[in-house]
């Protein structure tokens, strides 16, 4: 009984993001809500009280308020948009910037100047109104905002340097080593804790409790609506909350607990390469349970840090996240060698 | 947690998957309170009859290591992080022996003298 000899695997370092990426994320959109601010500022003279501030599916306004409260959503809204994408790449680790980065930092931009763009146009409308009832937004001048927000983001993910991709720095595990006949079994798991538990369990309850509102609210009316995505929903968080990870001579089998169902597997025949990672999952999955990401393709992400990555030899990438991922790494390193020999000496 | 068996050692079946525990937990991948895999799941990975894998879990209950409780299935016990403590003197001690340059059949024959079977 050895104690299989694996790289250890090291949780990487703090990612230094160019500046530019900065730029994107942080400086461009608050340039863009300060000067929607000052501009409503300016405007306030010249604007009726109260100004129009919802619009229906028609061209008229549907809902009045105080200009104040067009400025404070302005100042709130983008600004905390912009804290929030800010801290998600401060926290980031390893590599960067990668796609995720990148994709990060331009939501950001986009986000922010629609905000600004869009409640500027509507408040511009009403410039020099008697009666804010007068006012009509069209759909074009909607349109108009969508594209001054999606135009400079597409634009700034082709200046940003180009992506690198996270796993480019890993070296492949060293597979255990397996005398003749020698079989093993890794079974590890994992689950979900603390306070991103506690965050997606609060927004569940959230979702059931404006659910149950909204039904009864409109008398039954909306219930077949909601059911189906709901339910999809509730089903979708509640089998990503905890896990059961097998690797054996078959391949990988993760299945989530309690029913086993979703599962994953890969067969042995279909793995490429195998690696030990560090996984981020803000940075690289976007968040927690299932995920599909541009970064670390799909994945099963229950914290930073240990993780199975397992590339097909389509180039599909499947990752979870279980402690002990390097020994669990090595076991299926080792049978997808010995599945590729046999698969050579065949006809 | 690594369990291994090799059909071909001499070693009965049972024995490894016990040992593959016992290392486990000395290494520390397998804490007080955690849970073994069922024993049908393991006998299905491992490709061996479920008795064996019973039987391996029977052994490590004789020796205090897991507790076996109907429907909770194989828990480890406390006694499992007395073994880690074991490791970490049992590496210190191969690192005093490798600088002293002492090889390592005479470290095993010293300890054979200290602790007689």
């Amino acid at each position: 009984m050895t104690t299989p000899a694996t790289a250890s695997v090291t949780r990487p370092a703090r990612s230094r993001l160019p500046l530019s990426l900065w730029l994107v994320t942080v400086a461009l959109p608050l340039v863009a809500v300060a000067v929607a601010v000052v501009l409503q500022l300016a405007w306030l003279p010249q604007l009726p009280e109260p100004v129009a501030t919802h619009w229906g599916g028609t061209a008229a306004p549907d809902g009045l308020g105080p200009a104040w409260s067009v400025l404070a959503l302005t100042a709130a809204l983008g600004g905390g948009l912009v804290v929030l994408f800010g801290v998600i790449l401060g926290t980031a680790r390893g590599a960067a910037p990668t796609a995720m980065h990148k994709f990060l930092a331009v939501t950001s931009l986009a986000s922010a100047l629609f905000v600004a763009v869009l409640t500027t146009v509507t408040l511009a409308v009403q410039l020099g109104l008697a009666d804010a009832h007068d006012a009509r937004l069209e759909g074009w001048m909607i349109g108009s905002a969508v594209g001054a927000a999606v135009l400079p983001a597409v634009i700034a993910w082709f200046v940003l340097p180009r992506a690198v991709v996270p796993g480019e720095q890993t070296l492949p595990t060293t597979p255990l080593e397996l005398a003749p006949g020698e079989r093993g079994v890794w079974i590890g798991t994992a689950r979900l804790r603390g306070g991103v538990l506690a965050v997606l369990v609060v927004a569940l309850a959230l979702v059931l409790v404006a659910t149950v509102l909204a039904t009864v609210a409109s008398d039954g009316a909306v219930w077949p609506i909601l059911l189906a995505p709901v339910v999809v929903l509730v089903v979708a968080v509640l089998a990503g909350l905890a896990w059961r990870v097998r690797v054996d001579a078959t391949g990988l089998l993760v299945r989530t607990l309690p029913f086993g169902w979703p599962r994953m597997r890969i067969p042995v025949g279909e793995v490429a390469s195998v690696t030990a990672v560090q996984v981020e999952p803000l940075a690289e999955f976007g968040g927690w349970g299932w995920r599909l990401s541009p970064v670390g393709g799909f994945g099963l992400v229950a914290r930073r840090g240990d993780a199975l990555l397992v590339t097909r030899h389509d180039g599909r990438r499947f990752t979870v996240t279980v402690d002990d991922a390097a020994t669990a790494a090595s076991l299926l390193a080792a049978y997808a060698a010995s599945a590729t020999q046999i698969g050579e000496r065949a006809p | 947690m690594l369990i291994r068996v090799d059909p071909g050692s001499g070693v009965a079946i049972y024995d490894q998957i016990a040992a593959s525990v016992r290392a486990d937990a000395s290494r520390g991948t397998l804490q007080p309170g955690d849970r073994l895999p069922a024993a049908r799941e393991l006998a299905d990975a491992l490709d061996v009859n479920i008795h064996t894998v019973l039987r391996a879990y029977q052994q490590l209950r004789d020796e205090g290591l897991v507790d076996l409780r109907r429907g909770r299935g194989a828990v480890v016990t406390d006694a499992a992080s007395a073994g880690s403590a074991i490791v970490a003197s049992v590496r210190a001690l191969v690192a005093d022996a490798r600088s002293a340059g002492i090889p390592p059949q005479t470290l095993i024959a010293l300890i054979r003298e200290e602790y007689p079977a």
